[in-house]
């Protein structure tokens, strides 16, 4: 099996705020939606994936919280706050420019 | 955005504060994961130990990830101030003994500036408690022709610049004294002050109850009495507005009472209209005192120049304002004019004391470092950095330094405590010295610039240490060569220079007030009596039975059995406000108008010279024959004569003053008296006319009474009491002796006094264990070479001079160097100096002897022990 590309910089945190911005999960939740809404296209590995939620944290666009989740065992849920919604348009709108100005680049015909 | 703020602080400060509960929750978050995750393995048809397997490798290790999230989360800095505390606090309990040394030198320099800065700021710093009391200005005259202000103004001049000024809400003056009240049929004496109606509007007086009287009210009699005395004899505020009192020899309707925080001037019992009494109508007159409030907006510049501008008009209207110009003062300078040297003074000598504290300190910290050379070389052997090194012995001198601050808080507040059990009534606001947020934040300053000095230096040397060498050599000689010949050389000289301009400072302080308290006042305090009275007067046939009421006063004290003379007098010597007058000699120097010499004018009775035991040089005293009606006589001093007369005969010659209608015609001079310090006992004899008191009833309502008896004064007591309640039961008395006028006179000295001395000789002593704990480090660290030296036959004779001029050599540098201080810096001490020279040759030869000799006392133990080093001992353990 050949190894997923690497996400670029910044971009994993586009992908968990999206994802966090759908509902409220905790960490295992969503590195199941990821692979499953990307069809195992893109893999996080699950030891990048808390720095990165941690990371969100701290920053203050993402809180947790500690509710009873599957197994009846305590999770930590994830919530986007409400800058961490302003920041999701923020980056999604980014994304958009510089993706398409990526395909235009590689619509060019060759001659 | 800012809620982002908080969110991210949050999650910071929970990692911080509840680092364990974080810790858990991190696992518990993990684990969960892992938990999810073999389920789901588990379902994908895994068997359950290999499904947790995969679980936990797909995570990357739990416990790296862990490490990885919990170092994302803290923030460094405070984890190694956490560190470099926990390490520190262990440091300094492993040596307790230098660790207690420096926090109770430290503590005690602290403490000494802490409790000065607090009567700093309580005194001079912080605003008076009245409202926009920064805009509140004395107004007073100033003699241009001799530099100098004069409290008092006269009546006209205040109502021309009232009228007059453009830059002042209010101007208003007060006026008085203590007079006679009466409270239901009591009398008593109180402190009265008769003053216009804006006078408080200039302080924004809004009274406790009551009111204050308006233009309106005038001109009725009305009283607003202070809070306290309000307490005191209605038992509250409330109660005494529409009580009627009599003072001032008038019934006065009490109408309002005056805040608790209201005290001005000074102690004021009761303050009535300036109506009660007429107004001395002549410019000459100078009897008020002027208080005015700034406009809003108006600076002190402008007020000057507006102010001095009206002065310079009066000036060139009427003669008699030649060379008066007006001085404009914010009244808390004022207030704290004479405080002010002596604060600032003791503010230098407890720095002082808080240098040779840090220097101290500063050694102390250098030989714990230097003890501590192969641990630091050690840890930078295993890769400190030095700034994480200098770090950490910078936190450590920090929290020595956090505890003295605690310490000498401690210390301040006990001080504090010492000093208004100590103090003089007379230093002002001593009410408001507390211990308050901004003196926590001065000694808070303090003590961080104290820790930097004397932390940085150890720090310094610590984070330079040579890793190499410092390992290699012998362990026992981690200590050796540790601290430089010069380091050293600075402790003692700087230790002694700044001892001996403290000390210098303390002795001429103490020469000054032994002369002070030895001066030759020209009469006597001892076993005389002071009977104060005040009879009330309301018309001018009072003024005759206040008369025959003192005649028969005196007689009657005359006759008790003990009392070898007793006289009245107007005013006691030392109380502040007295009479003088310009003078002239009939036939004499003429005088252009406001330039004729001042003399001081005392009414007093017969025998008053006797009973005082002031010599009588020439002539006579007054006898009851120099009444009114009788050609007018005075007698004047020996530096009144010295002044007008030179080498001619006083004698017979006539003397004029322009104090009262009888004076100005000229008074026949009979008598010369010796001259006598009456002002203060630091202020010379000044010119003085005395005026026989049945010539001069005056304002004669006031009279002490002073007796002159072979017993002790404190008996006559009750029998003088029974005599005058037994000739007018209205009148007050009260009873001192002269001795209590003279200590009272001298509370303000001893007070400066005995303050520099107590910091001057802690300054001393801590610079004593100074040299001391330097010589013994000194000794300790060249023990083997000792023994080396007597192994080879060196005597320990020698070792012990050698030791002991050593020190010596320093010691005598600092002497220099703190002699050449301590004249330039004992000249701004003049003005507290009495009767010594700043460069009192006796004090600086005793400073260095006092110095000398304890500096070789305090050397004299570690050269002794380094004499009685055992060869032996002292190679074995090389």
């Amino acid at each position: 099996m050949s190894k997923p590309p690497d996400l670029m910089q910044g971009t994993l945190d586009l992908l968990l705020l999206k994802i966090i911005a759908l509902a409220p999960q905790h960490g295992w939740a969503i590195s199941q939606r990821l692979k499953q809404v990307s069809d195992q296209e893109l893999q996080v590995s699950d030891g990048s994936l808390y720095p990165a939620l941690h990371k969100l944290e701290l920053a203050g666009w993402i809180t947790a919280e500690w509710k009873v989740g599957e197994l009846g065992r305590r999770a930590k849920f994830y919530t986007l706050t409400r800058a961490g919604r302003r920041r999701l348009e923020q980056e999604t709108e980014h994304w958009r420019r510089v993706s398409t100005a990526i395909t235009r680049v590689l619509q060019l015909k060759e001659v | 955005m800012w809620r982002r703020w908080i969110y991210a602080v949050r999650a910071r400060l929970r990692a911080i504060v509840r680092s364990e509960r974080s810790d858990r929750e991190l696992s518990e978050e993990l684990s969960f994961h892992i938990a999810m995750e073999t389920e789901d393995n588990v379902s994908r048809g895994m068997s359950r130990v290999e499904a947790e397997r995969r679980a936990r490798l797909d995570l990357g290790g739990v416990q790296q990830l862990k490490e990885d999230l919990r170092d994302q989360r803290s923030v460094p800095w405070i984890d190694h101030l956490r560190q470099d505390v926990r390490y520190g606090v262990r440091t300094i309990l492993r040596t307790k003994a230098i660790s207690a040394a420096v926090i109770v030198t430290f503590a005690l320099g602290i403490g000494a500036n802490a409790a000065i800065f607090s009567l700093i700021n309580g005194v001079l710093l912080s605003p008076l408690p009245y409202r926009g009391s920064e805009r509140i200005v004395a107004v007073e005259p100033f003699w241009t022709n001799v530099g100098r202000t004069n409290p008092t103004s006269s009546a006209p001049d205040f109502r021309d610049w009232r009228a007059q000024n453009s830059v002042l809400d209010f101007l208003a003056y007060h006026t008085g004294g203590e007079f006679t009240a009466l409270v239901n049929g009591t009398p008593m004496f109180a402190s009265i002050q008769l003053v216009t109606t804006d006078f408080f509007n200039v302080f924004g007086v809004l009274p406790d109850a009551g009111r204050v009287w308006t233009e309106q009210d005038q001109p009725a009699l009305l009283a607003v009495v202070s809070h306290a005395w309000a307490v005191t004899h209605f038992g509250s505020a409330q109660a005494a507005v529409g009580k009627t009192i009599s003072a001032v020899g008038r019934s006065a309707e009490i109408i309002g009472v005056a805040p608790a925080r209201f005290a001005y001037p000074g102690a004021t019992d009761i303050w009535m209209p300036n109506t009660l009494i007429p107004e001395t109508p002549s410019r000459g007159g100078h009897n008020y005192f002027v208080v005015g409030k700034l406009k809003e907006g108006v600076s002190l510049d402008a007020a000057r120049e507006d102010m001095r501008a009206i002065a310079a008009r009066l000036e060139r209207e009427y003669p008699e304002n030649r060379f008066k110009s007006v001085a404009v003062t914010p009244l808390l300078d004022k207030l704290t004019s004479r405080t002010r040297t002596t604060l600032w003074l003791l503010l230098g000598i407890v720095t002082g004391v808080l240098f040779i504290a840090c220097v101290n300190v500063a050694h102390l910290q250098l030989v714990r470092a230097a003890a501590r050379t192969r641990e630091v070389a050690v840890r930078c052997a295993i890769g400190a950095a030095p700034n994480r090194i200098i770090r950490q012995v910078l936190t450590e001198s920090g929290l020595l330094g956090f505890a003295g601050c605690v310490l000498g808080l401690v210390v301040a507040w006990l001080t504090l405590k010492g000093f208004l059990a100590l103090a003089p009534a007379d230093i002002p606001r001593l009410d408001d010295v507390l211990i308050d947020g901004r003196v926590f934040l001065f000694t808070f300053a303090v003590t961080t610039l104290c820790s930097l000095l004397f932390g940085i230096g150890p720090a310094q040397r610590a984070a330079r240490a040579d890793v190499v060498a410092s390992l290699q050599s012998h362990p026992g000689r981690g200590v050796l060569g540790g601290l430089s010949a010069r380091m050293r050389s600075s402790v003692v000289i700087a230790e002694v220079a700044v001892s001996v301009v403290l000390l210098v400072a303390a002795g001429l302080l103490l020469r000054s007030f032994v002369q002070l308290s030895r001066v030759d006042l020209g009469f006597a305090t001892d076993r005389v009596l002071v009977t104060t009275t005040a009879f009330p007067v309301r018309g001018a046939d009072d003024f005759e039975r206040a008369t025959s009421f003192y005649r028969a006063l005196i007689e009657g004290v005359r006759a008790l059995p003990g009392v070898r003379q007793a006289a009245g007098v107007r005013t006691m010597p030392f109380v502040e406000q007295r009479a003088n007058s310009g003078y002239s000699i009939v036939g004499g120097r003429t005088y252009p108008q406001g330039e004729a010499p001042i003399a001081q004018i005392q009414v007093i009775t017969p025998g008053y010279f006797a009973t005082v035991r002031t010599p009588v040089r020439q002539g006579r005293d007054f006898t009851d024959d120099d009444q009114y009606g009788r050609p007018q006589v005075a007698i004047v001093n020996e530096r009144l004569v010295r002044e007008a007369f030179g080498d001619t005969d006083p004698m017979g010659r006539v003397i004029t003053t322009g104090m009262t209608m009888e004076s100005m015609n000229g008074m026949r001079i009979v008598g010369v008296v010796a001259d006598a310090r009456q002002l203060s006992p630091a202020t010379p004899p000044q010119p003085e006319i005395y005026l026989p008191y049945l010539q001069h009833p005056g304002p004669g309502s006031r009279l002490a009474l002073v007796t002159d008896t072979s017993l002790d004064p404190d008996s006559l007591v009750a029998s003088i009491r029974e005599a005058a309640r037994k000739l007018n039961p209205d009148v007050p008395v009260r009873f001192s002796t002269m001795d209590d006028s003279f200590r009272l006179a001298l509370s303000y000295p001893r007070f400066r006094t005995v303050l520099v001395a107590a910091f001057a000789f802690l300054a001393v002593a801590l610079a004593l264990v100074g040299i001391y704990s330097v010589l013994s480090y000194l000794v300790a660290e060249q023990t083997q070479e000792i023994g080396v030296r007597l192994a080879l036959g060196a005597l320990r004779r020698d070792i012990f001079g050698a030791v002991i001029g050593g020190s010596m050599r320093l010691v005598f540098s600092g002497l220099v160097i703190g002699v050449v201080g301590a004249l330039l810096a004992v000249r701004t001490m003049q003005t507290v100096l009495f009767g010594v020279s700043p460069r009192d040759p006796l004090t600086i030869v005793g400073v260095i002897g006092v110095l000398a000799v304890t500096a070789l006392a305090a050397s004299a133990i570690p050269a002794l022990r380094a004499a009685s080093v055992d060869p032996l001992v002292a190679l074995r353990d090389e």
